[in-house]
């Protein structure tokens, strides 16, 4: 220690362990001593540095304790909101999608399609023979009860006649003699083929044989020619798709 | 863990902030009960992560017991108010340091309270920074002893008890060294020296 610096009687002096007598005596060194009045400031520094770090350690540790003790904060951002809005919104209008969407296959049936779907035959006596038979007059009649009573199997019919037997079994319910007549129809060499091929897709659907119906549409629906071609729509098409799930 | 269920009027927190007795403990743990998770749905909001929001509010309550301490804190708003805005201000200045494009023109709260200085509040953030660097350098024995004597304003006796001291002496030489060290280290920054300086005259 410096003799002309009482070090320790400047800590006296800060830490007010002097007595008056000693403190008086003390400032009065101090206003002669410049280089002792420098050495207190900077003891004084020191101490007002260790009162900072003291709030500051203080505060540090509180702050430890508290962020244990506090909930946590919770916040969602006006961006993130608005995700979230936007998610739940798209989420319920595809939950609104799955149900209308299942509601819809539920409701889906072979006879709703056929009803749909259906384009009645009209007939047209032009396009077979010459004179009206019995049979198209039955059928233009509506008496399709009378058509299966007369039809006899071993007779042979116009191929005009042979379409009318079978849309009027197809009328009656009598799908699987629909189907048989319109099957040997399809393949004969006449001009009502394309029509046995539409009644013959018609029949299966009224049949509940929806993979049939489906292959039958299909090929109509890849040949733009075919005379019922506008008739199988894509729409039509998957209304079968979704029959043969069922 | 010493939880706190005590309430204090913003004059109680004042008085025992400057009293610094053995009451302050509870009042900065009110502090936070009361005010942390508003101020840090404000750093949430503006871009600021859990972490920001939790270090922001640690600065904003040192800050405001120096400031309330220093008499800088004048009660023209309530201590919710000025928290807030202290908070704001610091958060403001902390995304300028990064570099933040949209505040790098720095807006401070146009209606703050009056006595809220944004210069000196900065400027206790920075000497609080390097008193933190400082405390690191001085050591954990060391740094008990000052805290104990000055802060905590305990008796010779006491800190010789306390840390198993021979006696007094040995204690009261012990403090003088530290003090010396702490003496030292301050004047290693002169920016913190300065700003200790002017602290002491205010």
């Amino acid at each position: 220690m410096n003799e002309f610096l009482p070090e320790e009687d400047l800590l006296r002096y800060l830490d007010g362990e002097m007595d008056a007598q000693e403190k008086q005596e003390f400032e009065r060194l101090l206003k002669e001593k410049p280089l002792l009045a420098e050495q207190l400031l900077n003891l004084r520094i020191a101490i007002k540095a260790v009162k900072q770090a003291g709030t500051l350690k203080q505060v540090e540790r509180i702050h430890q304790e508290m962020m244990h003790e506090l909930p946590p904060v919770s916040f969602v951002s006006g961006r993130r909101k608005l995700i979230r809005l936007s998610l739940s919104v798209a989420a319920s209008l595809f939950l609104l999608l799955v149900l209308a969407g299942g509601w819809w296959f539920y409701q889906l049936s072979g006879q709703k399609v056929y009803n749909q779907y259906f384009i009645p035959y009209t007939v047209t006596p032009e396009r077979g023979s010459d004179t009206a038979a019995s049979i198209q007059k039955l059928y233009a009649a509506e008496a399709f009860l009378k058509i299966d009573s007369a039809v006899k199997t071993d007779s042979v019919y116009s191929s005009e006649d042979s379409l009318l037997v079978a849309l009027s079994f197809l009328k009656i319910e009598k799908l699987a003699g629909a189907i048989e007549w319109l099957q040997a129809l399809e393949h004969s060499p006449t001009s009502f083929r394309q029509d046995a091929a539409y009644y013959l897709g018609m029949a299966y659907l009224r049949a509940k044989r929806y993979k049939e119906a489906l292959s039958q549409f299909e090929k109509i629906h890849r040949a733009p020619r075919h005379l019922y071609y506008d008739q199988v729509s894509a729409a039509f098409l998957r209304k079968l798709k979704f029959l043969t799930w069922k | 863990m010493k939880s706190t269920s005590q309430e204090f009027s913003d004059e109680e927190v004042l008085q025992k902030l400057k009293a610094n007795d053995t009451g302050t403990d509870d009042v900065i743990r009110f502090l936070y009960s009361t005010h942390f998770e508003k101020l840090s749905r404000y750093i949430l909001m503006h871009k600021g992560s859990l972490e920001d929001a939790r270090d922001l509010f640690q600065e904003t309550i040192i800050s405001f017991i120096h400031l309330t301490r220093e008499g800088k804190f004048r009660r023209e708003s309530s201590i919710g108010t000025f928290l807030f805005v202290l908070n704001k201000n610091l958060w403001l200045n902390e995304q300028r340091k990064r570099g933040r494009s949209q505040v790098r023109e720095i807006r401070y709260e146009e209606e703050q309270p009056r006595d809220m200085d944004i210069g000196a509040v900065l400027e206790h953030r920075e000497t609080t920074h390097k008193l933190r660097k400082i405390i690191q350098r001085l050591g954990e024995n060391c740094e008990k002893i000052l805290l104990l004597f000055y802060y905590e304003n305990c008796s010779m006796k006491d800190l010789t008890d306390r840390l198993h001291y021979q006696n007094e002496q040995v204690t009261r030489n012990m403090k003088y060294k530290c003090l010396k060290k702490m003496e030292q280290l301050v004047q290693t920054d002169p920016f913190l020296f300065q700003q200790l300086k002017n602290l002491l005259h205010e």
